[in-house]
C-alpha cells in the first residue's frame, strides 16, 4: 500500500518587471521543489501580499515600477502575518548603498545582477533554509 | 580633459574596443542551461523569446523618453536592459546600457550617440539569439 503524503503548498514570490530575469529565477524556483508565483511589479506584489501571505521566501527587484522592492519589503516589515517572509533582493545597481538600505529595510539576502544559475541556486538554497523573526 | 571627459572616454573607447567582440558570449548564454527545471519547455528558448519581445519595446521607450526629455525615465529602461543583456550574454549590449546610464548621470546632452549605438548593437544580438535560437530549437523536435 502506498500514500501520498500531501506536502503544504510552497510557494515563492517573485516580483520582476524584467520578464527574462523573472523568467530564470521562476526556473530555478521550480528546480528547487517550490511553486513560484510571478508578478510583474512592486504594487503587484503589495496586492499580492495584501490578500495572502502564505508564501516561502519572497525574490523582489530593486528597481521596479510604482513600488520599489525596497518599499515592499519596508511593508511586509510592519506587518506581523508576513513578517516571517525571508526576502532575497536582486538588483544590478552597483551602488554598495543599495546593498545596506536593502539590509537595513529588512532584506534577508541580497544578490547582485548578473548572476550565475549556480549563484542563483546557492542563494536560493539560503533563503528556503531561513526564517525571519520579528 | 577634465575627470568626467576622461572617464566617459574610457567607457566609450571599452565599449568600441568590444564592437569587435562577438554580440552574444555563448558560454553565457549556454551556462543557464543548469537552471532547466525538469519537464518544462526549453528554458533558454524561452529566455530568448522574451528578450527578443521586451528589449524593442524597452528601446522603443527610452527613443520616446528622449524625445520627452524623460532621462529618468530613460535611464531606468537602460538599466533594466542591462540587466537582461548581462544575463544572456549580450556583453557589448550590456556595457551600452551601463554607458547610457552614466552619460544620462554625467554629460546628458551627449545622450543620443550612445543611444544609437545601444539600437545598433541590439539588432547584432537580434541576429546572433535569433540563430542560436534556430539551433537550439533544431536539436529539440518538441520546439519545431
Amino acid at each position: 500500500m502506498s500514500f501520498t503524503i500531501k506536502q503544504p503548498m510552497l510557494r515563492v514570490l517573485i516580483a520582476d518587471d524584467d520578464p527574462v530575469i523573472r523568467c530564470l529565477v521562476a526556473s530555478s524556483v521550480k528546480r528547487a521543489g517550490y511553486t513560484p508565483v510571478e508578478v510583474n511589479d512592486g504594487r503587484e506584489a503589495y496586492r499580492t501580499l495584501q490578500a495572502d501571505s502564505n508564501f516561502k521566501a519572497a525574490i523582489f527587484d530593486m528597481m521596479m515600477p510604482f513600488l520599489e522592492g525596497i518599499d515592499v519589503i519596508r511593508h511586509m516589515r510592519t506587518e506581523n502575518r508576513l513578517r516571517r517572509i525571508p526576502v532575497m533582493m536582486i538588483t544590478s545597481e552597483p551602488d554598495p548603498k543599495v546593498m545596506i538600505d536593502s539590509f537595513a529595510a529588512g532584506a534577508t539576502l541580497y544578490l547582485p545582477k548578473p548572476f550565475t544559475p549556480e549563484q542563483l541556486h546557492t542563494t536560493l538554497g539560503m533563503l528556503f533554509s531561513r526564517r525571519v523573526f520579528a | 580633459m577634465n575627470s568626467i571627459d576622461s572617464r566617459m572616454s574610457i567607457i566609450i573607447g571599452d565599449v568600441w574596443n568590444d564592437c569587435v567582440a562577438v554580440a552574444i558570449d555563448v558560454t553565457v548564454l549556454g551556462s543557464l542551461e543548469s537552471a532547466q527545471a525538469d519537464g518544462e519547455p526549453d528554458l533558454i528558448v524561452e529566455l530568448i523569446d522574451l528578450f527578443l519581445k521586451d528589449a524593442p519595446r524597452r528601446l522603443a521607450n527610452m527613443s520616446t523618453f528622449l524625445e520627452d526629455g524623460d532621462l529618468h525615465s530613460l535611464s531606468r529602461e537602460a538599466h533594466c536592459l542591462k540587466g537582461s543583456s548581462a544575463t544572456l550574454g549580450a556583453l557589448v549590449m550590456t556595457k551600452l546600457c551601463q554607458a547610457v546610464e552614466n552619460i544620462v548621470r554625467d554629460r546628458p546632452w551627449e545622450i543620443a550617440r550612445p543611444l544609437s549605438d545601444l539600437h545598433h548593437e541590439f539588432l547584432r544580438v537580434l541576429e546572433a539569439l535569433s540563430a542560436e535560437r534556430h539551433n537550439r530549437t533544431a536539436r529539440l523536435p518538441a520546439l519545431r
